[in-house]
């Protein structure tokens, strides 16, 4: 595996567990004072995906095997670290702003 | 090339990039701090730039990153009337001082020696942590303007705003930077002409992408968008109710009840069409830009900290009758859009599915129905191929009957939200409901509101909305 395929194998990863995070935080019972957040960060999450997506090679295929984990914060922190080991190049244009925004919804999460 | 030049300069810079990324958990609120080690970074990037030998190629990083370095030093350099307050508990930002020494030591390392394809791997990732760290400075000021408001320190906050919005403009230009794009200069809008703006965008693009030729990915966008728009309603006429700009029964009653359900059904019919949508089919581009400007100018409005601002809070931050006003509107344009999404659901719109999730839900289906019962002729549908290949194939009528109920409580629901925010009308606030009730606004199906059919209207709803 090249680079370039290595690193749209990392994004595709980090797309599923943005989508799968975004699912979850939707889902996911919470008291009505705290609706208001988890819409917020579902809504953050599919942004994210988006995002991730449109940094993808044309037709390149996202599916794959679902992550397990439920818990929307602890996706987010999976996603953000694999995030890390793709490598920042003048090639993928959008992802500096991918980083930015994942890191904000792995901090919002967590508050 | 010398190598232990390339290890010594890549090394130091991908360890600068990561401490910028890690600023991001560990807000500082500090302004003082942050912008001054902000500046350091930039400088150090600047510095460790000019000393490769190799100029930029293609994309200018050099010239953005000087470009950002004397926008910084701009900045750092105004006579500030003391719009900051050091709070002695707040760390200074440790990571974004941390990268900057990781530059300065990188700029040791004889970068002079890297190759013009290092020399650009370099330069671009040193970007990108300018860019990042510019992100950690504007959101560390929105922070220091939220807790001066919340403190009653308007004169203070005003003179951090007027720092954010600078910095805003240099994060701006990063980002531009590296997305390999002119900058767009545009002046800071106020929190609530940012927010009007962001909606009538929204309302505009939503519509027009309903109108045309709808995906389940499409609607999935739009209603996750609407269910924090509604949520964000909700919450504006909330603070206004509790400045006393509604009436309190009008609001608790009926409206405040009626749009949190409105709100949950946008996410439960979400809920159902993410079973089906892959990343085959993404919304289009510009639904999302719009969706991410929208969820940005109702974040800054009703979240504080990772929870829904206090009705004190958001009237500090904007005009609450404004502000109702405007989410008033919102309610008339989201009941269209409801209506136009109940449409897609029911009508001849073509909704895909990956064929194994298709193939696995009808034979849960199949497996629940009584023997000798008739099967829905699309059970059979399926090739072998389309299971193999991994195809996306239609999903059948049978499959959809809960994204169809789902749409129908939505429609049901966002009328009687309407419904309430024209009767909860005060002087002084537009009204969203009578408008549309009256003439209709749904221009894009060639259909008002009020010639959609609404079964049940009423009589089916949830137990939470008042009849």
């Amino acid at each position: 595996m090249n680079d370039e395929q290595e690193g749209a194998h990392l994004l595709a990863g980090v797309a599923r567990l943005l989508r799968r995070a975004s699912r979850l935080a939707g889902q996911r019972p919470v008291a009505e004072a705290e609706a208001l957040v988890a819409e917020d960060l579902a809504l953050g999450a599919y942004l994210a995906f988006c995002g991730v997506c449109q940094l993808l090679p044309e037709g390149y295929d996202v599916e794959g095997t679902e992550p397990g984990e439920s818990d929307p914060a602890l996706l987010l922190r999976a996603a953000e670290l694999l995030l890390r080991q793709v490598p920042v190049d003048d090639q993928l244009v959008g992802l500096s702003k991918v980083v930015a925004d994942v890191r904000d919804l792995v901090r919002e999460a967590a508050a | 090339m010398n190598s232990a030049a390339l290890g010594g300069v890549e090394d130091p810079v991908l360890r600068a990039e990561l401490a910028s990324r890690q600023s991001l958990l560990e807000l500082t609120t500090n302004a003082d701090d942050v912008l001054h080690s902000f500046s350091a970074l930039v400088d150090a990037a600047t510095d460790l730039s000019a000393r490769m030998a190799h100029p930029s190629q293609g994309i200018d990083h050099s010239m953005a990153i000087a470009r950002l370095a004397e926008m910084t030093r701009a900045v750092v350099d105004l006579p500030w009337p003391a719009p900051t307050q050091k709070h002695p508990h707040v760390p200074a930002p440790r990571q974004l001082d941390q990268a900057a020494n990781l530059l300065r030591q990188a700029a040791c390392a004889q970068p002079e020696q890297l190759s013009a394809g290092a020399a650009q791997r370099v330069r671009a990732r040193m970007l990108h942590t300018v860019y990042v760290a510019s992100h950690f400075v504007e959101v560390s000021l929105r922070e220091e303007v939220r807790t001066q408001i919340s403190r009653g320190e308007r004169q203070r906050a005003a003179g951090v705003q007027a720092l954010r919005d600078r910095v805003s403009t240099i994060e701006h230009v990063a980002s531009a930077a590296v997305n390999g794009r002119p900058h767009q200069w545009s002046t800071p809008e106020p929190a609530m002409s940012r927010l009007s703006a962001a909606f009538a965008e929204w309302d505009i693009k939503a519509h027009r992408v309903l109108a045309g030729s709808p995906t389940g990915a499409t609607l999935e966008a739009i209603a996750l968008t609407q269910a924090l728009a509604t949520r964000t309603s909700d919450t504006l006429i909330g603070a206004a109710m509790e400045a006393g700009h509604l009436s309190r029964d009008a609001y608790q009653d009926r409206l405040g009840p009626a749009l949190r359900e409105t709100a949950h059904q946008w996410s439960a019919l979400r809920g159902h069409l993410s079973e089906f949508t892959t990343a085959r089919t993404l919304p289009p581009v510009e639904l999302v830009k719009s969706s991410q400007s929208l969820r940005a100018a109702m974040r800054d409005v009703v979240l504080d900290r990772g929870a829904t601002a206090s009705a004190a809070t958001i009237a500090a931050r904007v005009d609450v009758v404004q502000a109702a006003g405007l989410a008033r509107q919102s309610i008339g344009a989201g009941t269209d859009l409801a209506l136009m999404a109940r449409d897609v659901a029911t009508g001849s719109h073509q909704i895909n599915g990956p064929a194994a999730v298709v193939n696995r839900k009808l034979k849960e289906f199949n497996a629940q129905l009584q023997p000798g019962t008739r099967r829905d002729p699309l059970t059979y549908g399926l090739s072998v191929r389309d299971l193999t290949l991994g195809r996306d194939v239609m999903v059948p009528s049978v499959l959809r009957t809960p994204m169809v109920q789902s749409a129908d409580l939505l429609a049901q629901h966002s009328m009687v939200a309407l419904s309430a925010a024209a009767g909860a009308r005060t002087p002084g606030l537009p009204s969203a409901g009578g408008a549309i009730l009256a003439k209709g606004v749904s221009q894009s199906l060639g259909r008002s509101a009020t010639e959609r059919t609404l079964p049940a209207m009423g009589r089916e709803l949830g137990p939470s909305v008042p009849r």
